[in-house]
């Protein structure tokens, strides 16, 4: 048996950890040695001064901005300051992602679902006939207040770099309806009442059931398993007034090559409109990168929250899944944004829509 | 008494996997404290400490389906978090091991000019505790930390640090005595 103070079965016997046939050699040393029973005396004043230290408490209850950060990250790839961390990249995956689909969120899955139905309803039934848009749309601008069909995109910014452009496809009259019902939701300052939005878009649930699987589906929760490839995404974000005056998220998705679509007052060059909507096709790999540009530029965008469990949300991460194309909803609101005269007036031009070419500044001069 | 009603750690994870972070939530309800206490010790500082708990939950979080069960789910996430703040401390500032603490060994007793009447103060009596434990090398306190705070036993402190227990005693009795000898005066009193 080692002399004291090395003997680490000082400590061991303390705390219970001793096997029985060390508790008896402790015992012995003890018996024989006053400085042993000194030194355990003051091991065991020393555990109970450091058990009897009150404990910290953090505060506030880290869950939601934990779930709230987790999400972010699977979404933008966003590896925070991860000195701090020395593990492995996070595995994304559908399993992972699923573990948002929620209840609450089961509800706008469910409208998501019925509005992207509606809107591949409808580009379907149009065919050939939004083919000729661009013609049409070049021809006869929209006016202010009198919705027209979008023009397919035919130019790209010229300071797009790597990305590679995509052309915005066909959003339908009831793409269009459906981006702008959502806005004037949002801008009366609710989100689309689950029964009401379901109610509204059910007609055309089972026919979209029938039509892309063979048969009646009783939920968009279904068809959200169904057609995953199918779905919308909506990302909800915030802009400093600053960001919106310079369109720096207009500027975003031209630098990644992505073309886009007002819903609302911006193409009639109302900007400083608390929300707009912006309606976005692009690949996955441009999405994210939007994403990714959102989670990197905090003062121009302070939050954005991606509607959860969407099945674009599912496919933005998973690498394995083929989606060549990703519809995007973005409803941007001015972070000190009040309803104005000048939103009011948007209000009444907020039917009018109008597809943007990529490159903010062909339309709206940086200043 | 305990409520039997409350879902266990296996069973909360069990649900986040299937798709109910609120179930997450709840076990960041009940651990983000304990988890910020040990890191506090660590660390050091209040405001690293929470930020390394709050990355510590979201890296749970995020590898969640790579807990094994082999051990509680608090020993995963104790494993997480602590090593995390380990490396953290040793990036910031290089900790003297215990061993080479200064040719007598002795770590400094805290606070030597304080008003002899204010160390009695329990306030004073935790800070110097809390300044002698930061004066331990990394290896040696996160052991203390977590028998003599956390009140972890050594095999679960060994699954924590992925220590052999042999290890965890030795450690754990050297980082007593350095602690013994920094607040000999206090213990007496």
């Amino acid at each position: 048996m080692n002399d004291l103070p090395d003997n680490e079965l000082l400590s061991a016997y303390l705390d219970g950890e001793a096997t029985s046939a060390e508790r008896r050699q402790v015992e012995q040393l003890l018996a024989a040695s006053p400085a042993a029973r000194e030194t355990l005396e003051q091991l065991r004043a020393l555990s109970n001064t450091l058990h009897s230290l009150p404990q910290e408490k953090i505060g506030a209850d880290l869950g939601p901005r934990v779930l709230r950060l987790a999400e972010r990250r699977m979404l933008t790839g966003e590896q925070r300051d991860s000195a701090h961390v020395e593990d492995a990249p996070v595995p994304l995956g559908p399993s992972l992602l699923g573990r948002f689909t929620r209840p609450r969120i089961l509800i706008w899955l469910t409208i998501t679902a019925i509005i992207a139905v509606i809107i591949r309803v409808n580009e379907e039934r149009q065919g050939k006939q939004a083919a000729r848009a661009p013609q049409e749309a070049a021809s006869a601008p929209a006016t202010s207040g009198e919705p027209s069909e979008p023009s397919r995109i035919t130019a790209y910014p010229s300071n797009t770099k790597a990305a590679k452009p995509t052309p915005v496809g066909e959003p339908s009259e009831s793409a269009r309806s459906l981006a702008q019902s959502l806005r004037v939701e949002c801008q009366e300052g609710k989100l689309p009442p689950p029964k009401h939005s379901a109610d509204r878009f059910a007609p055309a649930e089972p026919a979209a059931g029938a039509k892309r699987g063979g048969h009646d589906e009783p939920s968009g929760a279904s068809l959200v398993r169904r057609q995953p490839a199918e779905m919308v995404m909506v990302v909800h974000c915030d802009v400093s007034p600053q960001a919106a005056k310079r369109r720096t998220f207009e500027k975003l998705l031209a630098r990644n090559g992505v073309v886009w679509q007002h819903y609302g007052p911006a193409e009639a060059g109302q900007s400083s409109s608390p929300l707009e909507v912006v309606y976005v096709e692009a690949a996955a790999g441009q999405v994210q990168a939007i994403l990714k540009g959102l989670a990197g530029q905090r003062k121009a965008f302070p939050s954005f929250r991606v509607q959860s469990g969407t099945p674009y949300h599912r496919a933005l991460t998973n690498q394995r899944s083929e989606t060549p194309m990703q519809r995007v909803i973005f409803v941007l609101r001015m972070r000190d944004g009040t309803a104005t005269a000048a939103s009011a007036a948007a209000s009444s031009a907020a039917a009018a829509t109008s597809t943007k070419v990529a490159d903010p500044s062909a339309t709206h001069p940086p200043k | 008494m305990t409520d039997t009603t409350l879902p266990s750690d296996a069973q909360l994870v069990e649900e986040t996997l299937g798709g109910q972070p609120e179930a997450f939530g709840k076990l960041v309800l009940k651990y983000q404290d304990r988890l910020f206490n040990a890191v506090l010790h660590v660390v050091g500082n209040p405001e690293d400490a929470r930020d390394m708990v709050q990355e510590a939950l979201v890296q749970a979080f995020l590898k969640l389906e790579s807990f094994q069960r082999r051990s509680a789910f608090y020993t995963w996430l104790y494993r997480i978090a602590l090593n995390a703040a380990i490396s953290h401390r040793r990036r910031l500032r290089p900790m003297a091991s215990v061993e080479g603490a200064g040719a007598t060994g002795r770590l400094q007793p805290s606070n030597r000019e304080a008003d002899p009447a204010a160390v009695l103060d329990c306030k004073e009596r935790c800070r110097q505790v809390r300044q002698a434990i930061a004066q331990l090398a990394d290896d040696h306190r996160a052991v203390l930390v977590l028998r003599d705070i956390e009140g972890c036993d050594y095999q679960t402190i060994a699954e924590i640090l992925a220590l052999p227990v042999g290890t965890v005693r030795s450690r754990l009795h050297r980082a007593r005595l350095q602690l013994r000898d920094v607040l000999k005066e206090m213990l007496v009193s």
